[in-house]
């Protein structure tokens, strides 16, 4: 029975080299007036005082629970975190969509689910986060589908389709919707008539979220190259190479545009024509998105190491070391920065001196 | 850890990935072809310990003969069993060499299926650091998941993939499941045939199907190779042996020989 000797062993093996998974992606959070939202890891919308961290109130979302995910490397051990995406506020309404292919609307004053969609299964898992504008909500889905809701009532207001899963957060301005996705193409929507505008193929799947800025649209894809295509007409303007996937969003200040990649770099480049200003090598990927603090530009590694850029004088320099890897977006409110790690922990750092002001447990 | 990476697993990944590109897009056939070539590569280690484990297999008579013979001088019947083993040019622990090899290069195949598959946003993170420098490589990414009824990320919905895969493996150990020297080690055998296809099936209801994919085909390369080696073995009914000559097959079923 010499076939058991090697079948049991390796059975053994593969459960326990195949399954000890990566540690689960955070969510992201925001912040709105002095309060912090984030969801928990066990699928619980939580209110924070953003001054100290403490907390003020939480709400467990039933279908953002965390769920085993087909296959063995799943099971009981590797565990699908209940959100990736930052949730969002709107007046007295918190939005956050799960990787369950759900997205719940809460309402902050009777801290009560005031929808969520769909009322009845769900849709496709939700990677990225809400956005909000007039009003409506915007959900790209892995059914290749973004949605567009009503923010009151929940009611689905049109559907865009394109060929591949939709993980990035989607990107609107001037009436138009951007969408990033894995059919290697980023798309423009006009959002009053429902009706494509123009599609643009790149070489990748593009999983970064697209950021619309001066009449240009910045979508970096899996084929390592940036684009810079005109917001109306889709025409390529500009391509940026990098060593390696464009992940977390861009962001932009001043002209220049800073891209986050996997290959350990933010890239400063001239928003108009793609030059190349400067580059900073965190000494590991870059998957979180940066953050706009001032005229600084903030940005985290996958190993922990969050770094200030001064836009004026390219300079940059350390800010702060976390224990625990980052991969959520970063964000920031009055010049605080705060920082999700991978070991569920929230941090908030002063921006100009890197002072830890709080660091609590997500859990 | 790294030493593994950069050695097995990244080279595995990656050609993985190229086959995918390759064979136009189709991941399921870029499981299976890929499952066969790392049977192919590894065939010399098989073939030795298969024929390890048949030649053991075929002493079995004789080392019985020599338990009831010496049965009361426990010396005496290891200094002649090794002695059976040397004239028979068998080292009892030949086929445990080839064994230890198969099994990281097996772990290494299935943490490449896995990884390669990447639902999951952390998955493809961790992928990014694990592909080469090829636009064919780096641009296939995501891979398509789809294969005839499957979604490959997700276990099979008919459950026929669990049925193949615990089906295929019982074929394999029943081809090489020999008699026990003992009533005990008879009894185990019997309870391992049916133990392991049945965990190997109960795993793979909750595997994604790409892997069960991999399993069936390895089984199945297993039993091509088991055939050429041993023929069917115990598979098939044996006919009633009188007493096995030197010239004789032991084992039921036609035999042939690679050599």
């Amino acid at each position: 029975m010499r076939y058991s000797l090697v079948a049991f062993p390796l059975l053994i093996g593969i459960l326990i080299a195949g399954c000890a998974g990566p540690s689960a992606v955070s969510s992201g959070g925001t912040v709105s007036g002095n309060t912090l939202y984030f969801v928990s890891s066990s699928g619980s919308l939580v209110a924070m005082d953003a001054s100290n961290g403490n907390r003020l109130w939480s709400l467990a979302l039933e279908g953002l629970q965390p769920r085993a995910t087909g296959g063995a490397c799943s099971g009981p051990v590797t565990v699908t975190p209940a959100v990736y995406g930052a949730p969002q506020v709107d007046g007295d309404r918190i939005y956050a969509a799960g990787y369950s292919g759900l997205l719940y609307a809460v309402n902050a004053t009777t801290r009560t689910v005031a929808w969520r969609y769909p009322r009845e299964g769900r849709v496709g898992s939700l990677v990225g986060s809400p956005v909000i504008v007039d009003g409506n909500v915007f959900i790209g889905s892995s059914d290749g589908k973004v949605y567009m809701l009503d923010g009151v009532m929940g009611e689905v207001l049109g559907e865009f389709s394109t060929g591949g899963k939709v993980w990035a957060t989607v990107a609107v301005a001037d009436g138009i919707l951007y969408v990033g996705s894995f059919d290697k193409k980023a798309y423009a929507f006009n959002i009053a008539t429902k009706e494509k505008m123009w599609e643009f193929e790149t070489g990748g799947a593009v999983a970064a979220s697209p950021v619309a800025y001066e009449g240009l649209v910045y979508a970096g894809s899996f084929d390592r190259d940036l684009y810079a295509v005109g917001a109306k007409d889709g025409m390529e303007k500009w391509r940026f190479s990098a060593g390696n996937w464009y992940w977390g969003r861009p962001v932009a200040h001043k002209g220049v545009v800073y891209v986050p990649s996997l290959d350990h770099n933010v890239y400063a480049l001239r928003a108009a024509s793609g030059e190349k200003l400067a580059e900073f090598d965190g000494g590991s990927p870059v998957s979180s998105s940066p953050v706009v603090v001032g005229d600084n530009v903030v940005f985290a590694t996958e190993k922990g190491t969050v770094y200030l850029i001064d836009t004026g004088t390219m300079g940059w320099r350390k800010l702060y070391q976390t224990v625990g890897h980052i991969r959520s977006p970063l964000f920031a409110r009055n010049g605080v920065v705060y920082v999700q790690t991978q070991d569920r922990n929230l941090h908030a750092v002063e921006a100009q001196s890197g002072n830890k002001l709080w660091a609590v447990q997500t859990n | 850890m790294e030493i593994w990476n950069t050695l097995i697993q990244e080279p595995m990944i990656n050609t993985l990935v190229v086959l995918y590109s390759v064979l136009f897009g189709n991941f399921g056939v870029a499981i299976a072809v890929f499952t066969m070539l790392v049977r192919l590569v590894m065939l010399p280690l098989t073939l030795r310990q298969l024929r390890s484990s048949k030649a053991m297999s075929d002493l079995q008579p004789k080392i019985k003969e020599l338990q009831k013979k010496y049965a009361k001088s426990k010396d005496k019947l290891s200094q002649e069993m090794m002695k059976a083993y040397k004239e028979a040019g068998v080292n009892p622990l030949g086929c445990l060499g080839p064994m230890v090899i198969q099994l990281p290069i097996w772990i290494a195949l299935y943490q490449s299926v896995v990884g390669v598959l990447a639902t999951t946003p952390e998955q493809l993170l961790n992928l990014s650091q694990r592909l080469y420098s090829w636009p064919i490589v780096y641009q296939a990414i995501p891979l398509k998941e789809d294969f005839l009824w499957l979604n490959l990320a997700n276990p099979d919905p008919y459950y026929v993939l669990p049925v193949l895969v615990g089906a295929t493996m019982w074929v394999q150990q029943k081809m090489v499941s020999g008699p026990g020297m003992d009533p005990r080690q008879q009894q185990m055998n019997s309870m391992m045939l049916w133990m392991m296809p049945v965990m190997f099936a109960f795993f793979t209801l909750q595997f994604p199907s790409g892997l069960a994919i991999y399993w069936v085909v390895s089984n199945v390369v297993g039993i091509v190779v088991q055939y050429f080696v041993t023929g069917w073995g115990h598979l098939l009914p044996r006919a009633p042996v009188a007493v096995p000559s030197k010239t004789e097959t032991p084992a039921g079923g036609s035999r042939k020989r690679l050599t």
